[in-house]
């Protein structure tokens, strides 16, 4: 089943003289609880892919449908509903909320949509991450590893249709990027979590079910592994 | 450039809006200081100018200077110029002439001030001209045309007449006046007077040796004696001769008594003054002469401060400077955290590079150097411009409210090099002081920092209590729930909001604090507003609604006896009544005038009882009785029918109680200023109506009756007392021979026109239909106005008017006063003061404004990674919003409160500061200026934090996101 279809979508940052073409013409589907790389040098638009997979940017052209609802055709509001129930997003730079303890930053998607945190699921990802004990450490007081950890559960939280992960490893050490992955491959194996990563770490990507690469905003090759 | 100043230059056109706040914010300190400093030297400037022209700029005289001073003083460097008036001897005028023009004139040289100085003011020429030259001599003016009998002064005129006139040639006869008291061991003295005390024929012997010598000369003119010099040499009676130059060596050397010499001196440094002062009083026999100083002048050279309402005003600059001060701090301090804050990581990765900590201070310090050279100058400029602006725009009313346009002295702003640079020092202070915590600050941001990515938390003791107990509940296996009552009633928006306000706390201070000095920085200018009105009012009286003013007494009038004044003397109350009645008939339609009212007033010996009298009454009524009543003299005015209707009307009283002619009820005036020599105060002396009864006294041969006193035993008893000393208590059933009961139905706070409330004297007020039934009271005048639109010319015209008119009444005697002009002049002092307090709140307002905008915005902006966060997990925009409003709200909130109560201790200050001048006044609490506080503070929030989201938003979630680089 398709649970994401990206059609003829295009982003030009810009206009005139100095508009680029970020993303240009791209269209792939993806299955449920595949786990999809996409590759790329920098600057290749993988990002561009990704935010707006994400909903956070929106398109020049083109649609994104996830489990078959059009995406932009939403309002601003709407969209943020879309944001913190469908997608699940891991930056490489962690972003966790300052102000905020692990716990909360775990379960803000949830606080957000004005529902009952599952205690049963924040223990046992706190369990899976590693995060037993530090509930109400700030972001500040953890190591680079435990935050993007955090990042993670917050991603997982609301058990989203899609995990899109942009580099979730560019910061860390090989142990911790190891561990990363791990998590990340677990929870698309386990929980039959749909995952999209981003990465041009050659261990990541031998890891996926299939590997894109886009090269100059086009779609160069799609690979499926298995 | 070293590449920090290159850092410097950078972040701050990196990022332009807080750079140009923080510019107009220095600028804008700078400029209030400058204008401050710049308004109280102009105005000093002024009064020393006035003082100059009226009594000439010398600082110090010494009289009868010994020659040995002299020749120092002629040496000594911090004199700047000097005169010196030689006094040669006393001139005997006879016994003949003595009972018309005193018995000694005496010779001096006239003052010749300096070359381009103006020492003293020579004495003012009535006929003629002064003295230009050797030979030529001035005489009081009461000689003019005398023939004097034979004395030491002797005539010749020019055609050989005797009588003293322009051009008459006169020789004086100078001699040595010796007085000798034999009670006081025979001390010898040459002069007229000892210590200011005029001698006594009795106790003194005098004699008069004419052994100096001769004077002689042409009369050039004759000068007006009366009046008041400020310098000893020129008191007193003088026949002044131009100096021929060896005077004041003779004076000097000779060892007569009678001769000696004033030198009256200015320095180059007013502060020297007082030491050359105290130098020549060693040197001065002070039974013989001494050393005075000219403090009316050294006050406005800021030598000697001593006047009371000028120690207030300088007391309240002092508290303007203060706020500004705070103000300027607070800005500059808010914009340079910011900045630092704003750039954490990027002092990290300067200090990861090799930094040192002192190069990381002076990236700072450097920043606020440049802000400072640029801010400044323009703050400077602005203050220029803007004294010259207001001065300009109140010219008129600063010349009436320092009374100098009489002396032709101009209203003009001083620019002193000093004050300019005193400001830019002050406003360099200010910026270098603000900027050094957060320079402090950046250089200690470890390297660390730079290297991690998240902003540093730094926890109050309280929050981390807060997260210890919330991480033992999650251990025990509670659930995950929004906590708190802002969660609860604002939901995830107040979550988030209370998080980031209790958890990142020294960033919310910086704007809490930011708002407080803004909303006590409002609230005080609101305040000074309403104490320089307080003040301004309080000493000024408007007369309002009176251009024209005509008194109107009937016992000197040449027509009056037999028609209003009776056989025994008194005056005949109906008859005046009558007489009033007709003329103010008769003046309706006085052409561009309104008849404004007529009243008689009346004097009243009275006994006030107790329960009338108001407590803390004393200062108003001097000694009560020792039952706690007050007798004394007191003012009863009849108002005219129309008037008292049209005053009642206005206390929101009854007609049927106040206006029935057949039981008149008297209201009682319960509102009085008084001037208490320099200070001013507002007295209300009565506690409640009652009934007030005049008496009238029994006559006691050779005593004079002295009013109601308690007697020894306490006892209320009419005091009678003689020239003699001797004085007598008689009992009240005695001493009174006529009672009358006036009843007070009603206190009143405001006067009829035409009655003045600026007096220490009780009025009880009545209408005209009164006056007959109040026979025995002591008539003092009447008096009627006219409103002629505050026209001045109307008013004359008026006033010509009603004289013909008041030529058919030959029993009042009229006198007019014009009222419009002083009028405008004092209604344009206020006018003037509130200028200033207007342009001064302004400014305050604006940096106020400067500094919330500037702190808002950009802890908002520093943020929009945070939010952009926040959007891309979820937050929808109205939730964001919220969460925005509650914050701001909390800083509102937080900030008001502290803002109230700096005002409150700033608003404590400047009552102290007025209680020096009005003793009685009273702040009320500034309701409306903390209301437009709290309204100018919610907007300027308001404005921020849309600017701020404007411009975070302006950026897309995706850039905010992308937005690692250093």
């Amino acid at each position: 089943m398709n649970i994401l279809s990206i059609e003829h979508l295009t982003r030009v940052y810009g206009t005139g003289d100095t508009a680029v073409r970020a993303l240009d013409d791209v269209s792939f589907t993806v299955e449920a609880g595949e786990f999809v790389a996409i590759i790329g040098s920098s600057g290749s638009g993988k990002s561009t892919l990704l935010h707006l997979i994400g909903g956070v940017d929106r398109p020049t052209s083109g649609t994104v449908r996830l489990a078959g609802e059009d995406v932009f055709a939403r309002s601003d509001e709407q969209l943020a509903i879309f944001r913190r129930r469908e997608v699940g997003l891991v930056y490489q730079f962690y972003n966790l909320i300052p102000v905020l303890d692990v716990v909360e930053n775990m379960t803000l998607p949830v606080l957000m949509d004005g529902r009952a945190v599952n205690g049963q699921r924040l223990q046992m990802l706190l369990r899976a991450l590693g995060l037993t004990g530090r509930e109400r450490y700030l972001p500040n007081q953890l190591s680079g590893g435990q935050q993007q950890r955090v990042a993670i559960g917050r991603a997982l939280m609301n058990a989203p249709a899609v995990v899109l992960a942009d580099e979730p490893t560019g910061n860390l050490d090989s142990r911790n990027s190891a561990e990363i992955m791990q998590l990340l491959r677990s929870s698309n194996r386990d929980l039959n979590q749909t995952l999209i990563v981003i990465t041009h770490d050659e261990d990541i990507a031998l890891m996926a079910d299939r590997v894109i690469a886009i090269e100059d905003g086009r779609l160069v090759r799609d690979e499926r592994r298995r | 450039m070293s590449i920090f100043t290159r850092f410097s230059l950078r972040s701050l056109s990196g990022n332009r809006t807080r750079t140009v706040v923080s510019v107009i914010g220095i600028a804008l300190s700078c400029a209030l200081v400058c204008a401050v400093l710049t308004s109280v030297v102009s105005m000093s400037n002024m009064l020393y100018e006035r003082t100059v022209a009226d009594e000439g700029s010398w600082q110090v005289e010494a009289a009868n200077i010994p020659a040995d001073a002299h020749r120092e003083l002629e040496g000594d460097g911090r004199v700047s110029a000097r005169l010196d008036v030689a006094e040669l001897g006393a001139i005997q005028m006879g016994d003949d002439n003595a009972a018309d023009y005193g018995s000694y004139l005496f010779a001096k040289t006239w003052p010749v001030n300096p070359e381009g100085e103006r020492l003293v003011t020579g004495p003012e020429i009535a006929a003629g001209r002064a003295p230009e030259a050797p030979g030529e001599i001035a005489l009081p003016h009461y000689l003019e045309g005398v023939e004097l009998a034979p004395c030491g002064l002797t005539v010749q005129g020019a055609d050989g007449a005797s009588a003293i006139e322009l051009g008459s040639t006169v020789t004086a006869v100078l001699g040595e006046r010796t007085l000798r008291y034999p009670e006081d061991g025979g001390a010898a003295v040459a002069g007229t007077s000892l210590q200011g005390t005029y001698f006594e024929d009795g106790t003194v012997e005098e004699t008069f040796d004419a052994d100096l010598g001769e004077v002689s000369g042409t009369v050039v003119g004759f000068y007006r004696s009366y009046g008041f010099s400020s310098t000893r040499a020129l008191q007193g009676n003088s026949v002044y001769i131009y100096p021929s130059g060896d005077e004041v060596e003779d004076a000097l050397a000779d060892a007569s008594d009678a001769t000696c010499v004033y030198s009256i001196l200015t320095t180059h440094n007013p502060q020297d003054a007082l030491t050359i002062a105290d130098e020549l009083s060693a040197d001065i026999n002070p039974q013989a002469g001494g050393v005075a100083t000219h403090s009316s002048l050294l006050r406005w050279q800021g030598v000697t401060g001593s006047s009371k309402v000028w120690n207030t005003l300088y007391m309240i600059a002092g508290v303007l400077a203060v706020v500004i001060a705070v103000a300027g701090v607070s800005l500059v301090y808010n914009s340079f955290a910011i900045s630092v804050a704003e750039r954490t990581r990027q002092f990290g990765l300067l200090a990861s590079l090799g930094a040192s900590k002192r190069q990381l201070r002076r990236t700072v310090l450097t920043e606020a150097l440049l802000l400072s050279a640029v801010g400044i100058p323009i703050g400077l400029v602005l203050s220029l411009i803007g004294c010259l602006a207001v001065f300009q725009l109140t010219g008129s009313g600063l010349a009436a409210m320092f009374d100098v346009d009489a002396y032709g002295i101009q209203v003009s702003v001083t620019v002193s090099p000093a004050v300019l640079g005193i400001s830019a020092g002050v406003a360099l202070a200010t910026v270098l002081v603000s900027a050094w915590i957060p320079a402090l600050r950046a250089s200690r941001v470890s390297a660390v920092d730079a290297i991690r990515q998240t902003r540093d938390i730094h926890l109050t003791r309280r929050a981390r209590r807060a997260l210890a107990r919330a991480g033992k509940s999650t251990a025990e296996g509670g659930t995950v729930r929004l906590r708190g009552l802002s969660a609860r009633l604002f939901g995830i928006s107040g979550f988030i909001a209370h998080r980031n306000l209790t958890r990142a706390t020294s960033k919310g201070r910086v704007t809490v604090a930011a708002l407080a000095v803004s909303v006590a920085l409002l609230i005080i200018s609101g305040v000074i507003g309403s104490v320089m009105d307080y003040a301004s009012g309080t000493a000024i009286d408007a007369a309002d609604g009176t251009d024209l003013q005509v008194r109107i007494d009937a016992t000197t009038a040449k027509g009056s006896t037999g028609a209003i004044v009776r056989e025994d003397g008194k005056v005949d109350n109906v008859a005046l009544a009558d007489a009033l009645a007709r003329l103010y008939d008769a003046a309706d339609g006085l052409e561009g005038t309104t008849r404004a009212g007529y009243h008689a007033s009346y004097v009243a010996d009275t006994i006030v009882p107790a329960s009338m009298v108001s407590d803390g009454s004393d200062h108003f009524f001097g000694t009560l009785l020792d039952d706690g009543s007050w007798s004394g003299s007191i003012y009863v005015d009849f108002i005219d029918t129309a008037s008292w209707e049209t005053y009642v009307d206005g206390l929101g009283l009854s007609h049927e109680e106040f206006c029935d002619p057949a039981r008149p009820q008297a209201i009682a005036l319960n509102e009085y200023t008084l001037n208490e020599g320099g200070t001013y105060g507002s007295y209300s002396p009565l506690s409640g109506a009652g009934t007030v009864e005049t008496v009238s006294f029994a006559p006691l041969e050779g005593m004079y009756a002295g009013g109601v006193m308690s007697d020894g035993n306490g006892r209320p008893s009419v005091w009678y007392n003689a020239p003699d000393g001797s004085e007598r208590f008689v009992p009240l059933d005695e001493g009174i021979t006529a009672r009358k009961e006036i009843a007070v139905g009603a206190l009143a706070d405001t006067a009829p026109t035409g009655i003045s409330t600026r007096t220490g004297t009780l009025h009880l007020l009545l209408p005209v239909t009164a006056m007959a039934e109040n026979g025995t009271l002591a008539f003092a005048d009447a008096q009627m106005n006219f409103d002629a639109g505050g026209s001045a010319e109307t008013a004359a015209d008026a006033q010509d008017a009603f004289e013909l008119i008041a030529a058919d009444f030959p029993e009042l005697d009229c006198t007019y006063t014009n009222f419009a002009e002083t009028k405008m002049q004092n209604r344009m002092m206020p006018e003037t003061v509130q200028t200033f307090i207007y342009c001064f709140t302004v400014i305050c307002g604006l940096i106020a404004v400067a500094n919330v905008f500037n702190t808002l915005t950009n802890s908002l902006i520093l943020r929009r990674r945070e939010f952009a966060v926040l959007k891309s997990i979820g937050m929808g925009e109205s939730a964001f919003r919220r969460m925005i409003a509650y914050e701001c709200a909390s800083y509102a909130l937080r900030g008001f409160a502290v803002g109230i109560a700096l005002a409150a201790i700033a608003a404590a200050f400047l009552t102290r500061a007025m209680a020096y001048s009005f003793t009685t006044f009273a702040l009320e609490p500034p309701v409306a200026e903390t209301a437009a506080a709290a309204g100018i503070v919610l907007a300027v929030i308001a404005v921020s934090a849309a600017y701020a989201l404007r411009r975070s938003h302006a950026a897309s979630v995706v850039e905010a996101l992308r937005d690692d680089a250093i």
